[in-house]
């Protein structure tokens, strides 16, 4: 029973927990009829998340409900199929992030071929040529489709004065 | 069209680059307009105030040679867009439609808002609309006094955080024990609610009233203006039975700038404006879609606006509570 | 009638209808597939253009763009796994396993073929409504919509991927998070904690960008490869067998059709309804529901049919009450202000020759772009064959300047990338994520109309059961989670007495 199999096998139910306690505990700001309807969805959410967390356990309890709910007792460790490795999902995840980033800064029409030519050319390693026609490529696709053929601005960045 | 929009872009280029390497800060307004106005529009497309911005912002662009494109920034109630505008670089290229009550609500209400409506610079109106008060056409009550006289609570169906108002306002004005029954889609789904027997009225725009009214569902019971209207022939005015506060209320569609456009360009769009409102082509779409018009300069709209605001300020309290 | 139809045929051979169909089909088909943008967004650029050209025209073009958007939106959830427009949410449930097979063309060809005719059947059922359109959106009230809703709700219970109780706890935290901002009944602000943006709520299409396109780009990027499992396998010749498909399953198509037009019809409940609901229904009718999920023709058939037939119906309370029964029809609404149409009964008899050049827009509109995306189908298809390196930036860029473009908002496009992430954990940890998007979809309608009926009735809890359609409606409810029940246990008993029979 290693860290990784626990977290996996917990860690995502105990964090929706957290967050539908924090809608049950917000939720007594409201008035009686405006709170009704989340706080009744919000307490079932919270005892079906009690549940999958029993049902993650390696005991009989666990089993049982496995077996109701899924029709099968058994528990997999770790991820069905191969496991990616965590680091290359962190990458990921910064690639998009930074992406948006700069899109807020300077805008779609800037950001998007730095972002698909670095992408392509520097970290996946294609040709550089092909590279640069591709982003040249989405960005005239985008450009004339909104900018000529609509007359619909695009976030042009904050740095020049666009409005988010 | 395309290669309108070309040129335009390169313009746009222009004095991105310019920007970029901090020369466009030169107020070189003389010329004005020298480029494209965005026109902001505090909702999505298709509702009224849309509708009203996009029609004038055709007409405008013909008088001031340039276009004026709309950009619909909706969300928050209109404050998103109000915000918008508010902050938008005064340099006279930005205006927007200000959803009167829509944007004073809010601040009465107690919540903190990025705009301070005293100090935008309007520039003018499309039109004040008026509230109505409607049941359904075989409904029992012929005047407010019979809902008075029914003894019982009587229901009101609403759309939205004005409707709401407005329909709380009237019956605090006239002394009715109401329901509002709030959270229909928009005001006709409002009115259906009226028909199918949701409720036994509803405070709607009289334009919304007129138009869902074509096949004679609704009947008015008391027209919240000074003005008698055609299709409500024989509806009661607020003066007449005995409440001309109610006549202060209505949806303004103002038009304005952010705070700090040089006085001519002000001048030159307010112009515009209302050259705009008397073209051809708004006094054609007003009569044919049975959309009214009443241009109004700065200073009457200001006047009104200090008006309405002061009978918001009344209600504050019942504008400010929940349902 | 007679008269308004000729009429229209004539304006559509001889004034230049056919082109301005032609221009609308080809742009509701790229609006469909860009992730974010969809018929709304096309409309409401094309608003200002159709201020030059006369009513018919116009007529012919918004028809075509809202023919073409639905199958546009299919052509994305097959291929990469990410609805092109809300209401095809549905279609990826079936439409990717069948990528992933190999089998793009068919499905595609099945999607194509079932839109058309969906689309056909919906102004069928349109025109035959037409004089009783009055008395059916008059029966449902709050109480009707309420139940149509939980009965689209009810299409959990099929999306769960075998995953039942996370499936329930997926659709629990979209009812929370539906919640989220301005409450519409009591005017109250729930749950922003402070951030202004989010008092219109967690915006629906980016954060079903997100789910869907977003999350998909970041396992693709994670596991590479192309979409297709086997590129060896793929054969996109095989969309005629779509087509095929199509009658074949015709009591599948006609249903889909069906429900997609009538609840089209009925204001307030919203067409992405009946797309979830005409593939609950295909699940819970089928004889062996296990099938669905992992690329049943059928599960591309009965969305998509209900889709496209859904415009139909959705013209009716917007023609005779000025009621928007769809986004798309909202935005349609101005436009036919614009052009000195005002929405009501009288629009029916006064502007008979419009309605009826509308509804012929959206009839060959539906065929049009279909057979124009099956000519390509192959083209398409190859999508699945690419090199994932190249499908990362392309789909993401895309997809997020669609984010943006819907209400030009930045914020929207940061809400895209948010529930990216939350899309991409979903998969990592296996949670089901339709239903997350199904109760996203569908929780303020339950409420808003929930609380409104019990306003409506001064508290009294009966009214859900004592008017006649509502009760129907609960009825069908009942049935829908029993049946699969049932059908379990006896199967289980099958089984049992007979141990070599396979599920």
């Amino acid at each position: 029973m290693n860290i990784r199999d626990l977290a996996f096998r917990f860690l995502p139910a105990l964090l929706l927990l957290a967050f539908t306690l924090s809608f049950v505990v917000t939720s007594f700001d409201y008035k009686a009829d405006t709170r009704a309807m989340p706080l009744v969805i919000a307490v079932l959410t919270v005892v079906l998340l009690v549940l999958e967390l029993l049902a993650q356990r390696r005991d009989r309890i666990g089993e049982v409900l496995r077996r109701f709910f899924t029709g099968k007792s058994h528990l997999p460790v770790g991820t069905p199929g191969k496991t990616p490795s965590v680091g290359r999902e962190i990458g990921a995840v910064l690639w998009v992030v930074a992406f948006l980033v700069l899109a807020i800064l300077v805008g779609f029409y800037i950001a998007i071929p730095v972002y698909v030519f670095a992408y392509l050319a520097i970290y996946v390693r294609k040709p550089p040529l092909i590279s640069a026609i591709t982003a040249l490529g989405i960005v005239a696709l985008l450009y004339v489709l909104f900018e000529v053929l609509l007359s619909y601005p695009i976030f042009s960045g904050v740095l020049f004065g666009g409005y988010m | 069209m395309k290669r309108k929009a070309m040129s335009r872009y390169l313009m746009g280029a222009a004095l991105l680059a310019m920007s970029a390497v901090g020369l466009g800060s030169a107020p070189a307004h003389a010329a004005w307009p020298d480029h494209n106005l965005t026109m902001i529009i505090p909702a999505s497309p298709g509702g009224g105030f849309d509708t009203y911005a996009r029609v004038l912002g055709k007409a405008l662009g013909d008088v001031l040679g340039v276009q004026v494109l709309p950009d619909n920034v909706s969300g928050a109630a209109g404050q998103r867009g109000a915000t918008a505008a508010y902050t938008a670089r005064p340099d006279g290229y930005t205006f927007a439609i200000f959803n009167m009550p829509g944007i004073v609500q809010p601040v009465l209400a107690g919540q903190q808002v990025k705009y301070d409506v005293d100090k935008i610079d309007w520039i003018g109106s499309m039109g004040f609309e008026q509230y109505i008060v409607v049941v359904a056409k075989d409904s029992p009550y012929k005047t407010i006094a019979d809902l008075k006289a029914a003894g019982k609570k009587v229901t009101f169906a609403a759309y939205g955080s004005s409707g709401v108002a407005a329909n709380r306002i009237l019956c605090s004005e006239v002394g009715l024990d109401c329901q509002v029954i709030s959270g229909y889609p928009g005001n006709n789904d409002a009115l259906l609610g009226v028909v199918r027997g949701d409720a036994v009225a509803s405070v709607t725009p009289i334009t919304t009233a007129t138009s869902f009214n074509t096949g004679g569902d609704l009947r008015g019971l008391l027209l919240m203006s000074d003005e008698f209207v055609e299709a409500f022939a024989g509806t009661q005015l607020a003066s007449e039975s005995g409440y001309p506060a109610l006549a202060n209320l209505g949806l303004i569609r103002a038009f304005g700038l952010p705070p700090g456009v040089p006085a001519d360009i002000h001048d030159a769009l307010a112009d515009a404006f209302q050259k705009a409102m008397v073209s051809d082509e708004v006094k054609q779409w007003s009569a044919s879609t049975n959309s009214p018009l009443q241009p109004m300069g700065a200073a009457q709209l200001k006047t009104l606006i200090a008006g309405q605001t002061e009978l918001l300020t009344k209600y504050k309290d019942i504008i400010g509570t929940e349902n | 009638m007679f008269e308004a139809i000729s009429a229209s045929f004539s304006g559509l051979i001889f004034s230049g209808g056919i082109l301005y169909l032609c221009i609308g089909t080809f742009v509701g088909l790229l609006f469909g597939i860009i992730p974010g943008l969809g018929g709304p967004t096309a409309l409401a650029l094309l608003i200002p253009l159709t201020f030059g050209i006369d009513t018919h025209s116009s007529m012919f073009l918004a028809g075509a763009i809202m023919g073409a958007v639905p199958f546009g939106g299919s052509v994305t959830a097959i291929l990469i796994n990410t609805p092109g427009t809300a209401p095809n949410a549905a279609t990826v449930f079936d439409g990717y396993p069948l990528a992933r097979q190999g089998k793009a063309g068919l499905a595609l060809g099945a999607s194509g073929a079932a839109s058309a005719i969906g689309g056909l059947l919906g102004v069928l059922v349109l025109f035959a409504v037409l004089p009783i359109a009055r008395d059916v959106i008059l029966a449902f009230a709050p109480p009707e919509f309420f139940m149509l809703a939980v009965l689209g709700l009810c299409a959990i219970a099929v999306s769960t991927e075998g995953k039942f109780l996370r499936g329930l706890i997926a659709a629990g935290v979209g009812l929370l998070i539906a919640a989220i901002g301005y409450d519409d009944i009591s005017g109250a602000v729930r749950f922003t904690y402070g951030v202004d943006y989010l008092w219109d709520g967690v915006p629906l299409v980016p954060a079903l960008i997100g789910l869907f396109a977003i999350a998909q780009i970041l396992s693709l990027y994670v596991e590479g490869g192309s979409i297709s499992e086997d590129p060896g396998k793929v054969k996109v010749t095989r969309v005629m067998d779509g087509v095929k498909s199509v009658f074949t399953h015709y009591p599948t198509l006609l249903r889909g059709s069906v429900i997609g037009a009538v609840i089209g019809a009925i204001p307030g409940v919203g067409g992405t309804v009946a797309a979830f609901l005409s593939y609950s229904t295909e699940v819970q009718l089928s004889k062996e529901p296990e099938t669905f999920g992992k690329g049943n023709i059928r599960g591309v058939i009965a969305p998509e049919s209900s889709n496209n037939a859904r415009e139909g119906g959705a013209l009716i309370p917007t023609l005779a009450f000025g009621i928007p029964g769809s986004a798309e029809m909202a935005v349609f609404l101005g436009m036919l202000v614009l052009h000195g149409l005002q929405p009501g009964p009288a629009v029916l008899l006064d502007h008979l020759d419009v309605v009826t050049s509308l509804m012929l827009s959206l009839a060959i509109a539906s065929v049009l772009a279909s057979v124009f995306c099956l000519l390509v189908a192959r083209q398409l298809a190859a999508i699945t064959l690419i090199d994932v390196s190249y499908l990362v930036p392309i789909i993401l860029s895309v997809s997020l300047v669609g984010a943006y473009a819907l209400n030009s908002s930045m914020y929207d496009v940061i809400v895209t990338v948010i529930f990216g992430v939350i899309g991409y954990l979903m998969i990592r940890f296996d949670y089901p994520r339709l239903p997350l998007v199904i109760a996203l979809f569908l929780g303020g309608i339950v409420e808003v109309n929930f609380r409104q009926s019990l306003m409506i009735s001064s508290g009294d809890w009966t009214t859900f059961f004592t008017r006649s359609i509502s009760l129907v409606l609960f009825i069908l409810i009942v049935v829908s989670l029993l049946l699969p029940l049932v059908r379990q246990v006896f199967k289980r008993r099958a089984a049992r007495s007979g141990k070599e029979i396979k599920a």
